[in-house]
């Protein structure tokens, strides 16, 4: 019973129940009216074999008192035949409904018999007696006819009434059967129909139940129940929008976190983009700074270059000059008086000694202007392509001897980390050997001054070299455990003549100048991170760029130029 | 045998510079030293007869009007024989590698090494003699 609502389903079945009752019923009354019915026959045939049993005595009476008034006349024997016979007549009449032409043909019989026997007594009353004997014979004659049909039809209407009874019986166990049999299957049926009907509400309701557990739990591809009964498709229907409404408030702020996530991307990736802009911006205002520092330093060298060399040349020829005065007036010094010739040997001594420091300090003059000029030559070398762990290499051998033959005590361990398979780099291999010069003196002069700093001598100075292919570029870290940058002068590393070794150890230019030739010369990047009594570690990376200039005028150079 | 030396440079003070070192030499009748103050007026006195015999010519390389390379060139398409030494306050790859590339003898740095230049022009005086 599809579609069909709960009320309508509850109102079948107590129609059904109903009808179930009402035919049970029925039944059961009819057949208790049956039993009536076969009862009331059954005391009907009760007197009817009363009757039947009366019948023989009232003709066992009546034949006697016929015959009894046919001899003796008398009235009260009369009286009796009459009175038997009324009794006979009576009960064959009850009994008639059993066989109307068998109680009939009695009767008849009787009226025969009763007939002869008035004759008779008519013919002994006129004192016929022959007449009377023979007549009486003849109704004597009927006598055991009319007995052995009384019999007959007693035992019949016995028969009969046993017969009934029987059947009676009969329908009555069968009625007990049915009322029993009826009852059980209306029981039975009315049961199966509840059932039916409690199960057509139940089986949704519980599948309802079901899809609504899940929701709550938040399984919401959960598949709705089949719309069968209304108020529980209804149910259903609404369920179902629920769900979808969940389905599309998930989707939405599943759509609203994806949004904020994405916008969070975008602002990082803005903010990250905003930072290396200003690392940029940063990097191109120290670039610019260095260029204008560079070519001012390049200028001031260029214009002091002629002079400091005549400075330098004059001075040296000077010394020259003075001994060959010395020379040339020896002889007449030598007839001065011992005072006056003590005074001049005095005075030329000193000018030599001054003439000599003109042409000592021209010379450091002269070392510094030439690394002011390496800014304006940055740029101007022959590139080449080279094996950058040779390069490295050969540098530091370079650096580590300069530093012993300066210094027979120094000493330092060297770490070489060389990556593998880097392949050949397109750069100026004098201007990079002079880099690389400059990295690895500052690291061992930093080493050392911590080694000189620690009093014990357990310091063990070290000097790592990293070289690493990244690809488009390369990389070389060169790192100290010296005694480390303060955060304060990071900013001035790099500018000319900004220098924190004693007057005449350093010139203040090697790592303006390096940064000149990593970054203007070569494209690259240089930069230091470094720890205060710990470490300081320069990390050059340079562009591959193979394919700027004529690639043909270039030889390669391996670990040896 | 007395010889020639033609130094091209723009500033006067070179001439008296030379002067004095070479003072000895010229008392000793080894080298007679000349000026010119530009390229132009070098080839000019190239054009004209020096006496003595002209074995070398010591150039400047920076110097406003032609230049010393180009001074370079100049000399040894006339004079392919004649020794030329650059002298240059810059002595960078590039201007070194022109030089040589141009023929020149010598490349050498200021400030003069006067010792290691009197002992090229020695050799090269005798060289000739």
């Amino acid at each position: 019973m599809p579609n069909l609502s709960i009320r309508a389903r509850l109102i079948f079945l107590s129609v059904l129940l109903l009808a179930i009752l009402v035919l049970s019923s029925a039944l059961l009354i009819r057949e208790l009216a049956r039993d009536s019915r076969s009862l009331t026959e059954e005391a009907t045939f009760v007197s009817v074999v009363k009757n039947a049993n009366s019948v023989s005595k009232h003709f066992g009476d009546l034949k006697y008192w016929v015959i009894d008034a046919a001899v003796t006349q008398l009235a009260r024997s009369e009286h009796a035949a009459e009175a038997a016979k009324v009794g006979l007549d009576s009960d064959l009449k009850a009994i008639s409904a059993v066989d109307p032409a068998f109680v009939a043909a009695i009767e008849r019989e009787v009226d025969a018999m009763t007939s002869l026997a008035r004759q008779a007594g008519v013919a002994y009353s006129s004192d016929d007696s022959a007449a009377g004997n023979a007549l009486l014979e003849q109704a004597k004659s009927h006598v055991p006819d009319i007995d052995s049909e009384i019999d007959k039809i007693v035992d019949r209407v016995e028969r009969q009434a046993v017969a009934r009874r029987d059947a009676s019986t009969r329908q009555a166990e069968l009625a007990v059967k049915l009322a029993i049999v009826g009852g059980i299957g209306a029981l039975v049926l009315a049961l199966g129909f509840t059932a039916l009907t409690v199960r057509s509400i139940t089986v949704p309701l519980k599948a309802l139940e079901r899809s609504i557990a899940s929701i709550t739990q938040g399984e919401l591809e959960v598949a709705m129940p089949p719309t069968g009964v209304p108020e529980i498709g209804a149910m259903t229907r609404t369920l179902g929008m629920l769900r979808d409404s969940l389905i599309e408030r998930t989707q939405l702020e599943r759509k609203r976190q994806q949004a904020e996530a994405e916008m969070r991307v975008a602002r990082d990736a803005a903010e990250a983009a905003l930072h290396d802009l200003k690392a940029a911006q940063a990097n191109l205002i120290q670039a610019e700074k260095m260029a204008s520092l560079g070519q001012l330093t390049a200028g001031i060298a260029h214009e002091i270059k002629n002079p400091l060399n005549f400075v330098n040349n004059f001075a040296s020829l000077s010394i020259g000059l003075l001994d060959e005065l010395k020379a040339a007036a020896a002889s007449a010094f030598g007839s001065l008086d011992e005072r006056k010739r003590g005074q001049v040997d005095e005075v030329s001594e000193l000018l030599t000694g001054n003439l000599e420091r003109i042409v000592e300090h021209g010379k450091r003059a002269d070392n510094i202007v030439k690394s002011m000029l390496a800014h304006s030559r940055a740029g101007g070398g022959d590139r080449q392509i080279v094996d950058l762990n040779a390069l490295v290499e050969e540098s530091l051998n370079l650096a580590y001897h300069g530093a012993r033959a300066q210094d027979p005590n120094f000493n330092i361990t060297l770490d070489r980390q060389y990556g593998a398979d880097i392949a050949p780099v397109e750069l100026v291999p004098q201007d990079m050997t002079r880099v690389f010069l400059n990295l690895f003196g500052n690291g061992f002069y930093a080493a050392n001054e911590r080694r000189r700093a620690v009093a014990n001598g357990t310091f063990r100075p070290v000097l790592s070299v990293t070289t690493r292919d990244l690809g488009k570029a390369v990389e070389v870290r060169v790192r100290d455990n010296g005694v480390g940058i303060p955060e304060d002068i990071k900013d001035k590393l790099f500018q000319p003549f900004f220098t924190t070794k004693p007057t005449g150890e350093g010139t203040g230019l090697g790592l303006s100048i390096s940064y000149e030739i990593v970054t203007k010369q070569h494209g690259g990047t240089i930069e230091v991170a470094s720890e205060v009594g710990a470490f300081t570690e320069f990390v050059v990376s340079l562009p591959r760029r193979f394919t700027l200039r004529e690639s043909a005028d270039f030889s390669t150079v391996g670990t040896k130029q | 045998m007395t010889v020639s030396i033609l130094i091209v440079d723009d500033e006067p003070d070179v001439a008296i510079l030379f002067r004095q070192q070479f003072r000895r030499e010229a008392r000793e009748g080894a080298y007679v030293l000349h000026f010119a103050l530009s390229a132009a007026a070098a080839l000019e006195t190239l054009a004209t007869d020096i006496e003595p015999q002209l074995i070398v010519i010591l150039s400047d390389i920076n110097m406003p009007g032609m230049d010393g390379l180009a001074l370079l060139r100049e000399i040894k398409m006339r004079r392919p024989d004649l020794p030329v030494m650059m002298l240059t306050a810059y002595g960078d790859e590039e201007r070194r590698r022109r030089a040589a590339e141009y023929g020149a003898a010598e490349f050498l740095t200021k400030p003069v090494d006067f010792d290691f230049l009197k002992e090229r022009l020695r050799r090269l005086h005798a060289q000739l003699t």
